[in-house]
């Protein structure tokens, strides 16, 4: 552990527990039937298509036409991230750079929400083949949950899995499980560095400005690092922490795949 | 009375009788330049060259910068305001439109302006926000953003006179800060994207009386440019004039940029230039007629407006003296411009772009092949990208080094054609639209970098290299420093002659609004905002 990494890891520790205390208190989405307390209305067609209008007059220009994001992140499968309340509180309050929507009322903004929530949304797809319940096992026994979440279960070196089946088919988890570095999640790139008295750091990128880089190990372990005492800052294209799954047996791997592809959150 | 007891202890430190330090006649904003220790416009001065005489800040001693103090905003919302200061006084604008007047030496709230905005109103394609007051005489003007303007006495936030400019319903809305010229109040409006018209309008400055109004987009067959639209598609508006311009008191003429035609990305229903769109128009300041324009777009169908702050400045230029005015656009290329006649000087990238071989000796552009950049169904990689090489940030000049300063993206996005079809605005305010759209291009290919230009010939002399997509406009001072922001919240001050950085403190959130230099109480400030706070800076 080089000085940099201990200095840091003590500080940031305290704020990565703060993060998962937010993560676990953060709406995970409304209960079965699409309410959460009687704050969550129940959305219409129309509700949807006037929440579509609204994001393009006063959102898109952010986020992006069709949500993937340009000034502001990607909205896809926010929903999952956040629950219909948190995203409601987001357009109300704001979050970070984001100001708050003054301008449209209560009615409105649930408008956006419903609009959002439908934001990289797959739709229809030809089902996969496996068997969910057996999928769970594959996924148990292979210690996915480890780096990644479920709804309240697991860990968050990976991506938070709770609704991956509504924004991705059954073919991105064949092709993913087989290759991971191939086409890594947004966020989850690796970077290399190397620092000018010799520390060899390899983690994902969390955050990057013009003078500060900080990286998360596989460990969770968060590393900042002062750019001007960085000799070498090497992205590392095609690797990522998630392993290959291509041993995985033909039906152990259709199972799995059934199973992810089987998450859809708490619609 | 609290109000009362400030203006006794502002006077006391500006050493200034209190009549004297609220009046601000129209011959001090002339020779603004002249009292450093304030910020009386927008633009900083009538050239909008954002330069501050002050020089206590320098390359030597900017390491040792610490924030003074912090104000922060009662409301929601980004505040995205130039700040005036007037002898002692901070005038701050928040969210969606109000007025903060604060002491300028240590932030203490003097009295608040809170217009009656109706919370239901929602402006298409732009956030509800403001971005400063005009000051003349004993009043300040404020536009706000269902598109009134408003006077009030700058001693006490009262309002002297309230007029509409336009109706919200048709889908205007109002960001910007207010031109005070002699005796006059010069305004534009926006909302491109709902249809809204474009038009210049000004003001009598005592009563809020209409003098002129000139529009931007031909209302009728017979106006001016109306050739340039076809099949009358001048009708769907567009053109806005949402940025505010700059002024020349001794031509008398009032610079102004212009916005985009619509739809924004689907062109087909618009064939033609779309005069005076993507424009820079100079308009006689007495009559509101047009002197002449500039149009950097024609036909524009990458959301490019051409409403960036003119600058104007004075060089030789073959050995003649040339008044110029300079603007760097949207569409990535740097322009200068001779101020009295519109001639077109020079014209150069001064950020990545991919859309045109260069311009013509009349500046026009020479464009690549439209199936190479213009939006298609399945998108158009196409550089710079929607949000531009620069937007609405404010560049500067320095006319110590001669150079232009701006902080540009380099960026790209994939144009996406919509549906030909635009419906205007209605009243419930949520329609409107571009006729398409983008998607961001590769985003580890989007940076930010601070540029100084020779401002004369567009050269680059050096640039500063950022990380991410920067949204801060710069400031030049005497003092030898230009200030600026990362996209993560890094204000910073560099050396305006080597792009050398001096130093630089992580302000915890975007910062999206131009710097001011100021000073009270004989020392200089520094100050900008970050998320929700306005944060000044100063030396120990």
């Amino acid at each position: 552990m080089n000085a940099i990494r201990s200095l840091f890891v003590a500080g940031l520790l305290i704020l990565s527990g703060a993060a998962r205390i937010g993560l676990n208190a953060a709406p995970q989405g409304p209960p079965p039937g699409g309410t959460q307390g009687a704050a969550v209305p129940n959305f219409t067609p129309d509700d949807i298509a006037n929440g579509k209008q609204i994001f393009a007059a006063q959102c898109a220009g952010c986020h992006g036409f069709d949500g993937s994001g340009q000034l502001g992140p990607n909205l896809h499968g926010v929903e999952a991230r956040r629950g219909d309340a948190g995203i409601f509180s987001v357009v109300r309050n704001g979050t970070g750079a984001m100001p708050p929507v003054m301008a449209l009322n209560d009615q409105r903004v649930w408008q956006v929400v419903s609009y959002v929530r439908t934001l990289g949304d797959i739709g229809p797809v030809e089902a996969a083949k496996g068997d969910p319940a057996k999928g769970k096992e594959v996924y148990d026994q292979n210690g996915c949950s480890v780096c990644h979440a479920i709804g309240m279960t697991g860990g968050g070196v990976g991506p938070q899995l709770t609704a991956i089946g509504r924004t991705r088919p059954p073919k991105y988890f064949y092709d993913f499980l087989r290759d991971p570095g191939k086409n890594p999640p947004a966020g989850y790139d690796l970077v290399r560095v190397v620092t000018k008295d010799g520390h060899d750091t390899t983690g994902i990128r969390v955050s990057e400005d013009t003078f500060t880089l900080v990286l998360r190990d596989v460990g969770g372990h968060f590393y900042s690092f002062d750019k001007t005492k960085l000799k070498t800052i090497e992205p590392q294209p095609g690797k990522t922490f998630m392993p290959t799954y291509d041993k995985l047996s033909a039906t152990d791997l259709d199972n799995l795949v059934a199973y992810l592809s089987s998450l859809k959150g708490a619609q | 009375m609290r109000t009362a007891k400030y203006l006794v202890m502002l006077v006391a430190l500006c050493g200034a009788l209190p009549v004297a330090a609220q009046q601000v006649p129209y011959e001090r904003l002339q020779k603004s330049d002249a009292e450093p220790q304030n910020w009386l416009m927008y633009g900083g001065n009538y050239g909008s060259q954002r330069f501050s005489g002050l020089k206590e800040m320098t390359p030597q001693n900017a390491k040792d910068l610490r924030v003074a103090w912090a104000y922060q905003l009662r409301g929601g919302g980004v505040m995205e305001s130039t700040p005036l200061i007037v002898d002692g006084i901070m005038y701050l604008t928040e969210p969606p439109s109000n007025v903060t007047a604060l002491d300028a030496r240590t932030g203490k709230v003097l009295w608040r302006y809170v217009p009656p905005v109706p919370r239901d109103f929602v402006p298409v394609g732009l956030f509800p926000t403001n971005r400063g007051v005009a000051i003349l005489g004993d009043k300040l003007y404020l536009a706000t953003i269902d598109d009134h303007l408003v006077a009030l006495d700058a001693k006490n936030g009262l309002v002297r006179w309230n007029t509409v400019i336009a109706d919200k319903a048709d889908g205007y809305a109002i960001t910007q800060a207010p031109l005070a010229i002699n005796g006059k109040i010069v305004v534009g409006v926006g909302g491109g994207e709902a249809g809204a018209h474009g038009f210049l309008s000004c003001y009598d400055a005592n009563d809020g009386k209409l003098l002129w109004r000139f529009y931007t987009v031909p209302r009728t067959a017979s106006d001016p440019g109306a050739d340039t639209w076809a099949d009358g598609s001048w009708s769907n508006g567009g053109g806005t004039t949402w940025n505010t311009g700059s002024y020349d008191p001794e031509l008398n003429v009032i610079y102004w940029g212009t916005g985009n035609p619509v739809p924004d990305w689907n062109g087909e229903g618009r064939m033609g230039d779309n005069l005076f769109t993507c424009s820079l128009i100079a308009i006689d300041a007495d009559t509101g007629k047009l002197k002449w324009y500039f149009q950097f777009s024609p036909h524009e169908t990458h959301d490019w407006d051409s409403s960036e702050p003119p600058i104007l400045f004075d060089a030789t230029l073959n050995g003649k003296p040339r008044k110029l005015v300079a603007l760097a656009n949207r569409n990535a290329f740097y322009y200068v411009l001779d101020r009295a006649s519109g001639e077109f000087i020079t014209g150069v990238p001064f950020a990545k772009q991919t859309w045109a071989k260069g311009l013509d000796a009349k500046g026009r552009p020479i464009k690549f092949p439209a199936e190479q950049i213009e939006p298609s169904a399945e998108g158009t990689l196409v550089y710079p990208a929607l949000t531009g090489a620069i937007n609405w940030t404010s560049p500067c000049y320095s006319p110590i080094t001669g150079l232009f300063y701006v902080n540009a993206r380099d960026a790209g996005a994939y144009y996406v054609k919509g549906e030909r079809k635009f419906e205007k605005n209605n009243s419930n305010g949520i329609v409107g639209g571009g006729g398409g759209g983008s998607r961001p291009g590769p985003a580890d290919e989007t940076t930010t970098s601070i540029r100084a230009l020779n401002a004369t010939t567009g050269e680059k002399k050096w640039e500063y290299k950022m990380v991410g997509d920067s949204w801060t406009g710069t400031l030049a001072t005497a003092g030898g420093l230009v200030f600026s922001a990362d996209s993560a919240g890094n204000f910073l001050a560099l050396n305006a002659d080597t792009g050398e950085p001096l130093w630089h403190l992580l302000l915890g959130a975007a910062v999206r609004s131009n710097p001011v230099s100021y000073a009270a109480d004989g020392k200089q400030y520094v100050a900008d905002s970050a998320g929700n706070t306005l944060f000044v800076f100063s030396l120990p």
